[in-house]
């Protein structure tokens, strides 16, 4: 980092309940999310708002989203944009609001992810899921992301010999830890045995080992140094690290997530960091065989021995590396465009050691994101 | 809502077809898990019956208990969401069966599955302002489930009929002490012109349809009575599957014990306009004089009516005189989902 680009720091964090909310629409959801967030900065007004949101133009049939959340909240005179990157478009809205400020070129930037998938057909949901795979190659034949998860799955368990009761421990973990965090959409207890014997999603895939239906709105102020009033709140946003892999059926190995690998690479490199230094993890666990992926793919583990650490008790608060602290996307929900923004304010929370899991005295965060079967993965690097 | 004259039930009756499928056997034809099913069985309505023939069963045993004669009837209203004729009430034909016509009301209600309960308080209004002497309320529904989905296992058929009359006059069974509408604007659940099968909301006929409204209907109706839960002997809600009509119940502070007589889903499913009612004669078979009864019905798109009754004396001379509900219920024959097709004319729809 050249002494002429500006730090980012994160001033302000604001959050709904992840729910079924019937009765909101995308923008009052966001106006809930940022009127917590704004009051937190003392209402400072931001130089441009900055929108996460990925199936609003499917499932809500609108379009110009930004324009509708700014006029809302009457910050009329300034700029606004969304960022639509599938799964993915938390972190990717992030990326451009870390860059407008690291650029000089704003000095405040609100970011707001918000997504609301409940209120539609299960066919709906489905086939808006499915549209960030390669319509004509995957979608259009019949192919859900949760299809290839299940390939990805079977080919796992057979390769390395490893027990679907050992993925699926992966579920538990989140909703263990989401029985006391306000904002997590579900809060009771999930053994494994309840999970292997709730219906199959897509074989070997139950049902409770998928991601839930969730609605939600979560809102960031992002702001340079010098704008920073509350030094016991800010957060300082240190890196942001975004790959892009090939598709999945033309990789060469299907158990490996290259991009994660990539991106953790360039983070480690930009910021002189070891996986050692890092004191917790946020993980993008849209089904549980995602995660010993992720673990291995950035070197936690060996191949084959990514629920290792999570049977050690590695992934709880006081572990090695405390995982999903508020629910994960298992228990805390994935509000899709808005997910990425809830792990980031997760993260800051566990900084600001105001976390209900809270990791001791953690210096440095990690938030992980990725769209489909790692097709793209971020990393978002927090330091207190 | 309380009347001017006090009103009660003087007479009533059930009925639930013979036939029962079992909701493994629909399981195994679509391939679902049987671990998530939504009840045991439900009850299948014969080739030869429909909405009016069930209907004319349930009435005439009501009519048997209230040891009335029919003409005395001025009133006959038919809930149902499974009317045999699109125009053409089902009401006349059922009120010709049973010796009323021809100086009587007779209508139709619709409103999805608390028609019948609708039914009932427009019978209540009307004796209760002194119009007519006694007026016969029937909830009657062959439910239709699309083959494949979700209501397929729980879509049942049944009928119940109460009459009602001023307090006093005939032999009292239950007084109805007040009852509460509420009604709001939601699309849960619905069967346009021309369809056959209804379409549903999925997890939207949960939280913000059945629950939402069948709480308020039984909180205000409690508030407005000044009672408790704990006042209540026995309450019935809407059975759309087994675990709704637990919940609510639970959420509002009522016992398992209270709504057991009444919770008759797991066995007939949902027999939508007579299933609360269903569920009340059911639990007027086993209640005594004295004991206090809550009845909310739930109907999609949505409302509820709650309806507070206290049992009298007249139950004990007249709940023999009629099959009673569980006699129906336990009175089954199995088929298997080739059979239940034909019974339900899927292979022609």
């Amino acid at each position: 980092m050249s002494n002429m680009e500006a730090e980012v720091y994160i001033t302000g964090v604001g959050l709904t309940k992840i729910h079924e909310h019937w009765n909101k629409s995308l923008k009052h959801l966001a106006f809930e999310a940022i009127d917590q967030c704004l009051k937190e900065v003392n209402y400072k007004r931001p130089d441009v708002i900055v929108v996460s949101n990925a199936l609003g133009s499917f499932l809500q049939n609108q379009n110009s989203l930004s324009g509708l959340i700014a006029e809302n909240i009457s910050l009329i005179d300034i700029p606004n944009l969304k960022v639509e990157v599938g799964e993915l478009s938390g972190a990717a809205a992030l990326n451009v609001a870390y860059n407008f400020i690291k650029s000089g070129m704003y000095k405040n930037v609100l970011l707001v992810g918000v997504e609301k998938t409940s209120d539609k057909l299960p066919i709906e949901y489905n086939t808006a899921i499915a549209s960030f795979l390669d319509n004509e190659y995957f979608t259009y034949n019949g192919i859900t992301p949760s299809a290839l998860y299940a390939i990805v799955y079977k080919l796992y368990m057979k390769k390395f010999g490893v027990k679907q009761e050992h993925i699926a421990q992966f579920a538990s973990h989140d909703h263990k830890m989401a029985m006391n965090v306000d904002h997590s959409q579900y809060k009771f207890p999930l053994p494994v045995e309840k999970i292997l014997s709730s219906p199959i999603l897509a074989d070997p895939i139950r049902l409770f080992e998928s991601y839930p239906v969730s609605d939600g709105a979560a809102a960031i102020m992002l702001s340079s140094k010098d704008q920073v009033e509350n030094k016991d709140y800010a957060v300082k946003l240190d890196y942001v690290s975004l790959s892009t892999d090939k598709s999945l059926l033309y990789r060469d190995d299907f158990l490996y997530f290259k991009s994660l690998h990539s991106s953790f690479e360039r983070l480690k490199l930009a910021s002189k960091i070891e996986n050692k230094d890092i004191d917790f993890i946020e993980i993008h666990d849209s089904y549980t065989i995602a995660s010993p992926l992720i673990l291995e793919s950035m070197g936690y583990t060996e191949r084959g021995k990514g629920y290792v650490l999570l049977i050690e008790g590695q992934h709880e608060k006081d572990g090695v590396l405390p995982m999903n602290t508020h629910g994960g996307l298992k228990a805390r929900g994935h509000p899709i465009g808005a997910t990425a923004i809830y792990q980031v304010i997760e993260a800051t929370l566990q900084l600001r050691e105001k976390a209900r899991n809270q990791v001791p005295n953690p210096e440095i965060g990690l938030v992980h994101s990725m769209s489909n079967i790692a097709d793209q993965s971020a990393l978002i690097l927090l330091k207190r | 809502m309380k009347t001017f004259y006090t009103v009660s039930i003087i007479g009533y009756g059930a009925y639930v077809p013979l036939r029962r499928i079992k909701a493994i056997e629909i399981a195994r034809i679509w391939g679902k898990s049987e671990k998530v099913l939504p009840l045991e069985e439900k009850s299948v309505a014969a080739l030869d019956e429909d909405t009016a023939t069930m209907a004319v069963e349930a009435a005439y045993n009501a009519i048997l208990r209230a040891k009335i004669q029919p003409n005395e009837i001025g009133a006959v209203f038919v809930g149902t969401e499974s009317k045999i004729y699109t125009v053409k009430p089902t009401a006349t034909v059922v009120a010709e069966a049973l010796g009323i016509t021809p100086t009587t009301l007779a209508s139709d209600y619709e409103f999805a599955c608390k028609a019948g309960t609708e039914a009932t308080q427009t019978c209540i209004g009307l004796v209760g302002s002194g119009m007519i002497k006694a007026a016969l309320a029937i909830g009657s529904d062959i439910a239709r489930g699309r083959p494949g989905d979700e209501l397929e296992y729980t879509a049942g058929a049944g009928a119940a009929a109460l009459i009602l009359a001023r307090s006093g006059i005939y032999e009292d069974v239950a007084e109805i002490e007040g009852t509460y509408s509420f009604v709001t604007d939601t699309p849960d659940f619905w069967r346009r012109e021309g369809q056959i099968y209804p379409m549903h909301y999925y997890r939207f006929t949960g939280e913000p349809a059945y629950f939402y409204h069948s709480r308020e209907a039984a909180l205000r109706l409690m508030n407005e009575l000044g009672l408790k839960p704990s006042d209540f002997k026995y309450a019935v809600f809407h059975q759309p599957n087994s675990k709704f009509p637990q919940e609510v119940a639970k959420s509002l502070g009522f016992t398992a014990e209270q709504i057991k007589p009444g919770l008759l889903v797991p066995l007939i499913g949902n027999s939508y306009a007579a299933s609360s009612l269903l569920g009340l004669t059911a639990t007027l078979d086993i209640a005594k004089p004295g004991d206090r009864i809550l009845i909310t019905s739930f109907g999609s798109g949505a409302g509820s009516d709650a309806m507070s009754i206290i049992v009298k004396d007249g139950i004990e001379s007249k709940r023999d005189l009629a099959p009673k509900t569980m006699d129906y219920i336990t009175r089954r024959r199995y088929v298997d989902y080739a059979l239940y097709a034909k019974h339900r004319s899927k292979y022609n729809k």
